[in-house]
C-alpha cells in the first residue's frame, strides 16, 4: 500500500514563538484511517493545514499524494487541494451561501460535474447527513452540530482521496459525537462506491478526545512534546489526550 | 502602496485569465455584485441625478437666456454631465454604499477563516472574490452612469422647459447635437474603469489590510473609502486629461 501523507522530520514554528511540531514524523498508507490524539492547544490545527501547504513547515518535508507540499509552488497546490477535503473544527461554512451551496461549491467552482449531477450529489450527502430540510439555511441560522455536518458533507462533495479533519467532534455530547462517526463512516463508504479506483480516502484527523473515534480509526496515536507517537494498534493504546502511550513506531 | 500594486498585478492576471471567468460559483458572485452595486443604488443615484441636472441648468440658464444662445444648454450638459461628474458622482455613490461593503464583508469573513477555507478546496480567492467583484462593478458603474446621464437630462428640463418654452424633444435635440463620439468613449471608459478600481481597492483593504481583530473593520472600510476617492479623483482628471489634451 502506498503512502498517502507522509510527514518527515517536520519542525513548525508559528509566528516566531509557539513551537507546535519539533522532527514529526507520520506516515499514513493510503485508506488508512488514522487518528493522532493530541493535548489541546498543542497543535491539532496543523496537521491539516501543512498537509495542504496553507502553512509552510520550518524544516522537514511533508508529501501529500506524490506532491511536495513543503515546497511545491502554488498552482501545483491548488490542483492537490481539489483531491482533499478538509474540515476545521468550528466548521467555516461560507455565511453567505446557504447549505446546499456550501455543499456544492467547490464541485460548482472546479466544474467538476454537470450541474445535474451536482445536485444529485449534494441531495444524496445532504440525506446521509440528516440535512436535506436545511437546503436553504444559511450558516448563521443552524446550530454547531448542523453546521459540522454540512461541512462534512463539503469535504466529500469531491468524493477525495484524502480527509484532513480538525477537531470535528470537539464540543458535541457522546450521542451526537457518535452520530456524526457514523454519518463519516457512511459517506466513506459513498465515496469508494463513485471514485473511479473504488478506494476509500484515507483519513488523518486530529483530535483532543479520541474516544469518539475508537472503532472508526485503524490507527490512534498521540502527540507528545512535537512528536507523534503512533501505535500500529489502537486496542493497545489509551485514546484519551491525557493518557501516555504505550507502544511507539 | 506596494501592497496595492502587487495586489492589482495579480488581480489584472487573474481577470486575463478568462477560462476562470465562468465558474460557476463565481458567476453567481458576479451576478449578485452587480444587483447590489447596481440595482441598490438606484435610489441615492436618481436623486443626484435630478438636483445636479437641476441645479447645472439653473445656473447655465442665466447666461445662456442673455446671449440667446439656446442650444448651449446642450454643450453645458454634455460637458458637464457626461463628460465629468456622470462618472464622478456615481462613482461615489458607489463607494459609499458598495466600497464600504466590500471592504467591511471581506474583513469579516478574514477574520472568520472563510478566505483559509476556500484556498483548502483549491478556490483562488483573486478568481472567486476579487474579479467577480471587479466585472459586477464594472457593469453596475457603467449602467448606473448611463442612468445618471438620463436622469439629470430630465433635472434640467425640468427648469430649462418653463423658462424656455422649449418641447422636450428639442432639449433632447440639443443635447444630442452636443454629444460627440468621443465623449461616448470617455464616458464608457471612465464608468468601467471606475467601477472596477473601487472593488479592486475595497477587495485590497478587506483582504490584505484587515489583520485579525474586529475592531480593525472600521479602519480599513474607512481607509478603502478614502483611497477610493483618492483614485476615482485622481483617473477621472487623467483620462479626461489624456483625452481632450492628446487631441
Amino acid at each position: 500500500m502506498s503512502d498517502a501523507i507522509a510527514f518527515h522530520d517536520v519542525s513548525f514554528t508559528l509566528e516566531d514563538r509557539f513551537r507546535v511540531f519539533d522532527g514529526l514524523s507520520l506516515v499514513v498508507p493510503a485508506g488508512e484511517r488514522c487518528v493522532i490524539a493530541c493535548a489541546s492547544g498543542s497543535g491539532t490545527s496543523f496537521f491539516g493545514r501543512l498537509a495542504l501547504g496553507l502553512f509552510r513547515p520550518d524544516s522537514g518535508s511533508i508529501s501529500v499524494l506524490g506532491v511536495d507540499v513543503s515546497s511545491a509552488p502554488l498552482p501545483e497546490l491548488m490542483l492537490l487541494r481539489r483531491r482533499v477535503g478538509f474540515v476545521i473544527r468550528d466548521s467555516r461554512l461560507i455565511s453567505n451561501l446557504d447549505v446546499e451551496h456550501n455543499i456544492a461549491l467547490p464541485l460548482n467552482y472546479h466544474r467538476l460535474l454537470p450541474a445535474e449531477k451536482v445536485r444529485d450529489r449534494v441531495e444524496h450527502l445532504m440525506e446521509i447527513l440528516e440535512i436535506g430540510h436545511l437546503r436553504g439555511a444559511r450558516p448563521a441560522s443552524l446550530s454547531s452540530e448542523e453546521r459540522m455536518r454540512t461541512a462534512i458533507g463539503r469535504s466529500m462533495a469531491v468524493a477525495p482521496e484524502v480527509l484532513l479533519y480538525d477537531n470535528p467532534l470537539a464540543g458535541y455530547s457522546g450521542d451526537i459525537a457518535k452520530q456524526l462517526v457514523v454519518s463519516l463512516a457512511e459517506l466513506m463508504d459513498w465515496t469508494a462506491s463513485v471514485r473511479p479506483d473504488g478506494r476509500h480516502p484515507t483519513f488523518l484527523c486530529a483530535v483532543t478526545e479520541a474516544q469518539g473515534f475508537a472503532l472508526f480509526a485503524d490507527r490512534i496515536g498521540r502527540l507528545e512534546q512535537g512528536h507523534v507517537v503512533i501505535s500500529p494498534s489502537h486496542e493497545a493504546v489509551d485514546v484519551s489526550a491525557d493518557a501516555s502511550m504505550k507502544a511507539d513506531t | 502602496m506596494s501592497g496595492q500594486l502587487r495586489f492589482t498585478l495579480l488581480a489584472l492576471r487573474a481577470v486575463l485569465d478568462v477560462s476562470k471567468w465562468g465558474r460557476g460559483a463565481a458567476v453567481r458572485v458576479v451576478l449578485d455584485q452587480t444587483w447590489y452595486t447596481g440595482v441598490g443604488a438606484l435610489s441615492s443615484v436618481s436623486l443626484i441625478a435630478l438636483v445636479f441636472g437641476f441645479l447645472v441648468v439653473v445656473q447655465a440658464l442665466p447666461a445662456v437666456v442673455d446671449v440667446g444662445a439656446h442650444h448651449w444648454v446642450g454643450t453645458i450638459l454634455v460637458l458637464t454631465i457626461v463628460r465629468e461628474f456622470g462618472p464622478l458622482l456615481t462613482g461615489m455613490v458607489v463607494i459609499s454604499r458598495s466600497g464600504t461593503a466590500i471592504a467591511s464583508e471581506l474583513a469579516v469573513t478574514k477574520i472568520r477563516g472563510e478566505i483559509e477555507v476556500l484556498e483548502s478546496m483549491g478556490i483562488d480567492p483573486f478568481h472567486f472574490i476579487v474579479v467577480p467583484r471587479m466585472i459586477g462593478g464594472a457593469i453596475a458603474v457603467f449602467s448606473l452612469v448611463l442612468y445618471f446621464d438620463v436622469i439629470a437630462l430630465l433635472g434640467g428640463y425640468l427648469v430649462a422647459s418653463p423658462r424656455l418654452a422649449i418641447t422636450f424633444e428639442a432639449f433632447l435635440g440639443h443635447f444630442i447635437d452636443a454629444l460627440s463620439l468621443k465623449d461616448i468613449s470617455l464616458s464608457i471608459i471612465k464608468s468601467v474603469i471606475i467601477g472596477t478600481t473601487i472593488p479592486l481597492i475595497s477587495c485590497y483593504h478587506g483582504l490584505v489590510r484587515m489583520g485579525r481583530a474586529s475592531y480593525e473593520v472600521p479602519q480599513v472600510s474607512r481607509d478603502a473609502v478614502i483611497r477610493c476617492m483618492f483614485f476615482v479623483f485622481l483617473l477621472s482628471a487623467l483620462i479626461s486629461g489624456l483625452f481632450y489634451f492628446s487631441g
